[in-house]
């Protein structure tokens, strides 16, 4: 268990450097990977690591980038904790799971934007955001088909390709 | 069943306590003055994690262009084109304003105030991107050690990128134009009419002047007025006709002329503003 702990927070951390580095931007949008490893942790893996990878992880987003602090910390946080909520909906049902990963992270850059907007960020002035959410989404969906398998198999220690979280999976091949 | 119940519980509390410490951190930043806690924190954070950062950027950096290339594959034979076109069409200006150029040179020096091309500046590398396409921020790989600091500003060989927002040893971070918290004092090329270009994201930036008085043309190419930022850099053309209405400022989108989406290279111009005089740093040495 220690062994997967110390997994999630490495995956995490290579997440937010590769995040931060000059990661590819097709369309002027980028996928949000550490969301993801965070989805993935959420789905694959106990919700507590889940909500506690979700909030290091933000917090490490914050640190490095230029909006305020705390703000990606909760956002990542609450969307791993929705991730691992949502993970007895998806079980075994492989349209239930992309559904919910594009919604999750729609919900987490809305949710980022309306807080901080609320905090004096000025995101909701962008008049192309909802093209710019979307697009983030539809990116992130096309990036989990690589990185959940990588999550479930190299972190979480399961199958390469499994639609649930810990206890018996079921392979999609 | 119960043990389920007692993880589902104790997840639910670690996300209210999470929730809380990130509300707490959010007004500890927003009410702190001049970075202060959290500002020293990114310090600290970025100056242990920028070495990290440029060895995943070598290896992460072609792969981009690979991917950059192929989505703009299809379009590489027409911007070629409209290159070409664009060079002889650039350097038929460049003859035409020369004499314009050297006497604009001895005016400024009849004058003493210095151009932008005397100014002291430092090549530096973009080396990371913002955290998400809300943050409009880069980070390149030249700080205080190489004489950078604070409010500098960034251009690029198309214009005006941003100005430099934090600064540790060997990188600084770059607000870019288009952060929404961003605005920029502008003058329209051609005529008297001043206003800001204000950052709205992923969209064009917005030219706001109240004290205009003509109307701002398609295509008006926007510079910047003399004050934080050097004047005279390129900041873009307007996208839209814009007329003054009784009582109303003139708003218009501009289009950046920089490509923020694909920064490399940008060089940091030893400039110090100091208000209301304008004041610049010693030209030392070409770099």
């Amino acid at each position: 268990m220690r062994r997967h702990r110390i997994r999630a927070l490495i995956a995490v951390l290579i997440a937010v450097i590769l995040q931060t580095t000059v990661f590819p931007r097709p369309f002027g949008a980028s996928p949000n990977l550490v969301m993801l490893v965070a989805i993935g942790i959420g789905l694959y893996m106990d919700p507590e690591l889940a909500v506690v990878s979700g909030f290091v992880g933000g917090f490490l987003n914050d640190l490095l980038g230029n909006t305020i602090l705390g703000l990606w910390a909760l956002v990542i946080t609450v969307v791993a904790y929705g991730a691992s909520q949502y993970r007895r909906q998806a079980e075994g049902n492989l349209i239930r799971m992309i559904l919910g990963i594009f919604a999750l992270t729609i919900a987490g850059q809305i949710l980022f934007g309306i807080v901080g907007t609320l905090f004096g960020q000025g995101f909701l002035a962008d008049t192309s955001l909802v093209i710019g959410v979307l697009l983030t989404g539809v990116l992130s969906l096309m990036l989990a088909v690589l990185v959940l398998p990588l999550v479930s198999r190299l972190v979480a220690g399961g199958r390469w390709f499994a639609l649930v979280g810990p206890g018996p999976e079921r392979a999609i091949w | 069943m119960l043990n389920a119940r007692r993880r589902f519980d104790r997840s639910t509390a670690l996300l209210i306590t999470f929730v809380v410490i990130s509300i707490i951190l959010m007004t500890v930043d927003v009410r702190g003055s001049n970075g202060g806690f959290a500002g020293s924190m990114r310090s600290v954070t970025q100056a242990v994690v920028a070495p990290i950062q440029g060895a995943a950027n070598a290896v992460v950096r072609p792969i981009a262009g690979f991917v950059d290339g192929l989505a703009n594959l299809a379009g590489l034979r027409s911007e070629n084109a409209a290159l070409r076109e664009e060079l002889d069409e650039a350097n038929r200006r460049l003859a035409e304003t020369e004499p314009l150029r050297s006497e604009n040179e001895e005016l400024r020096k009849l004058l003493n105030l210095p151009s932008v091309g005397a100014l002291q500046s430092q090549i530096a590398r973009v080396q990371a991107r913002g955290s998400s396409d809300f943050d409009h921020s880069i980070v390149v790989n030249k700080g205080s050690a190489d004489g950078v600091v604070v409010d500098y500003p960034v251009r690029n060989v198309d214009g005006l990128v941003g100005r430099v927002v934090s600064v540790t040893e060997n990188s600084a971070r770059v607000l870019l134009l288009t952060n929404p918290n961003h605005a920029v004092e502008v003058q329209v090329v051609g005529s008297e009419d001043r206003g800001s270009a204000k950052g709205r994201g992923a969209s064009d930036l917005q030219f706001i002047s109240a004290t205009a008085e003509q109307e701002i043309t398609e295509g008006a190419t926007l510079v910047t007025d003399a004050g934080r930022y050097p004047a005279g850099l390129l900041v873009g053309y307007a996208s839209e006709t814009a007329q003054r209405q009784a009582g109303f400022a003139i708003q218009t989108p501009i289009k950046p002329a920089v490509d923020f989406s694909t920064l490399d290279f940008v060089e940091i111009l030893f400039f110090v503003p100091v208000d209301p005089a304008v004041q610049l740093a010693p030209a030392e040495s070409d770099s």
